[in-house]
């Protein structure tokens, strides 16, 4: 699920002409196109990927309370280590990478 | 380091915390208005984010109209309003220690008010962890504050008001509910007793009309049900769910599965206490509103002399009297701090104690009728993560229990539960209920492992710079001492 028309309310997608706001940004390399001033884990969202990390086992994580509190869904921005995704507000060029926690003894 | 003085502080720019600034600089009092997030309004007033929304959001006019009168109220030059700020510690004199992301800084105040906020009451069940499966609260930010919509088909699950709301929410915004799956099934007897406890008919309206938008779309409510388990490997495929029996147990031969991409949990809300318990106040153990909450007199001050506590992070009790229990804090924690109260606080006050007494019942009403005795530790397998960050499994805990580590702190010691980057906030509750003094709520508290500074996970170079900038740094526990 990639097309962000989908899963934005009553905006037009961030590929649409209209839209002067868009921003782009990478995720583990890949090009995402989001909108500047919102959660780096909305953007996320709304490109379809849901895991933002993996934990100690490896399991994947990713958006969950939504309000800083859990820090599931942390993330690499610009290589600074475990930002919370949805306390981050995106911005253009921003460079954005899964985490994977120290492995579990 | 220069600390900042300033005659009160408020932690939490949410209602209570926007409403005790407005009303103490109204008396003249200087405020430090510090909020974690990047935008006023808390989680209630959470606001499209303002650089680039266009889109329609789901906020009332009345809403609107209430949050730019609390914006108006903080727009003076007595308060000092610090968004993008995380307070990590709070100590006698009455002094905060927050951290930017740049640096560390001391704010000393003579009154605080505590108005943290609450977070989603979280419990474990088989698959919790899986993406795709978010929080009450998580979905009304994404829809609210980003206008993003989570992956369909959507189940929303829980037990409570808040997740009527969120799937309300879901539907207006056009998206696929599977079904609204309640635990409790109040017969309606008890919910007419109740409901004759709810003066403020609006909020009864809002209710209906929410059940009603979920009618007319054909959405299923499932009352009496709980999910059992969410499935999938990298995200979320479907969910299980399964009759819960009247001993409060659910009835595994009966489950259900429906497939689902999103699930929206919601268990009612708890208070974000951590602070008020670095500062030692007295708590109370209500499992109807959460589990701890603060005490606080009717002057809203807690057991710390200064220190008040306001909105759902004293007590739960939603926006409405998180925005009267805000200035009457507010009013009086000016006071405190040597500010003359006013003839127009005093009227404020007489108003907001009355108010606050309807609403007070109304919760009470609200409690009644969600009132439960859903066995949820009946949920846990022995694979279930109970600790997210650490991820230890109950079997883990189990295995430790054999070999004598019974109390929460050897439990932590020997598995790291509680010790991840949310500092327990996911899971203590759940080592509580696991360890629980059968007789005694506060022996159960007592046991729990201690909050310590920094409440909230800092970046090591703002406490360094804090400390460069003063290498006289004054007596302060916290910080590594030169060794010279």
């Amino acid at each position: 699920m990639n097309n962000s028309s989908d899963n934005r309310i009553g905006r037009s997608p961030p590929d649409s002409e209209k839209s002067d706001e868009r921003v782009s940004f990478q995720f583990n390399g890949q090009e995402i196109i989001g909108y500047a001033g919102e959660s780096v884990a909305a953007a996320l969202i709304a490109a379809g990927i849901l895991t933002n990390r993996t934990s100690p086992t490896g399991m994947p994580r990713g958006y969950y309370c939504g309000m800083g509190v859990c820090w599931e869904c942390i993330v690499r921005i610009n290589g600074k280590h475990t930002q919370r995704a949805c306390m981050q507000l995106l911005e253009s060029g921003m460079i954005v990478e899964t985490v994977e926690s120290a492995k579990k003894p | 380091m220069t600390i900042e003085e300033v005659d009160v502080a408020v932690i939490g720019a949410g209602a209570a915390g926007l409403s005790a600034a407005g009303e103490a600089a109204k008396l003249g009092a200087r405020v430090a208005l510090v909020d974690d997030n990047h935008y006023p309004g808390g989680q209630y007033f959470r606001q499209p984010s303002p650089q680039n929304y266009k889109h329609q959001n789901s906020t009332s006019s009345k809403d609107t109209e209430r949050f730019s009168a609390l914006l108006a109220d903080i727009d003076t030059t007595l308060v000092d309003y610090r968004p993008g700020a995380t307070v990590w510690d709070i100590n006698a004199p009455l002094t905060l220690g927050l951290a930017d992301g740049k640096r560390s800084c001391r704010i000393r105040a003579s009154a605080i008010v505590i108005a943290a906020g609450a977070r989603d009451y979280v419990v474990p069940f088989p698959g919790w962890t899986l993406p795709g499966v978010i929080t009450a609260g998580g979905l009304q930010n994404l829809i609210k504050g980003m206008g993003v919509v989570p992956a369909t088909p959507v189940v929303v699950a829980g037990s409570g008001p808040l997740i009527l709301v969120a799937a309300a929410n879901l539907v207006s915004a056009g998206i696929d509910v599977a079904a609204v799956v309640e635990a409790t099934n109040r017969p309606w007897g008890i919910v007419r007793e109740a409901g004759k406890l709810i003066r403020d008919r609006s909020n009864l309206q809002l209710a209906i009309k929410y059940l009603r938008r979920l009618h007319k779309a054909n959405i299923p409510v499932l009352r009496g049900y709980g999910v059992i388990a969410a499935n999938g490997s990298v995200c979320l495929k479907s969910v299980d769910i399964a009759p819960i029996n009247r001993d409060g147990k659910f009835e595994r031969s009966k489950t259900r599965q429906i497939t689902a991409k999103t699930m929206v949990i919601g268990m009612g809300l708890t208070p974000s206490l951590e602070l008020a318990r670095l500062i030692g106040v007295d708590e109370i153990s209500l499992p109807l509103r959460g589990g701890s909450n603060i005490v606080t007199d009717e002057k809203l001050m807690t057991s710390v002399q200064g220190v008040f506590a306001a909105g759902d992070g004293a007590s739960i009790g939603g926006v409405e009297l998180s925005l009267v229990e805000g200035r009457i804090a507010g009013i009086h924690a000016a006071i405190h701090a040597g500010m003359s109260v006013s003839k127009q606080a005093e009227s404020t006050l007489s108003r907001d104690l009355s108010k606050h007494k309807s609403l007070c019942k109304f919760r009470t009403g609200l409690e009644q009728i969600f009132r439960n005795n859903v066995d949820w530790t009946d949920l846990l397998t022995p694979e279930t993560i109970i600790c997210r960050c650490e991820d230890v499994t109950l079997d883990e805990l189990n295995q430790c229990k054999a070999k004598g580590w019974t109390s929460p702190l050897q439990l932590k010691a020997a598995t790291r539960i509680g010790m991840g980057r949310c500092q327990g906030r996911n899971c203590l509750g759940t080592l509580a209920a696991l360890t629980a003094n059968p007789t005694s709520d506060a022996e159960t508290y007592r046991a729990m492992p201690r909050t310590r500074q920094p409440a909230r996970p800092i970046l090591l170079s703002d406490l360094l710079h804090e400390k460069l900038a003063d290498p006289e740094l004054p007596n302060d526990p916290h910080l590594p001492r030169r060794r010279d």
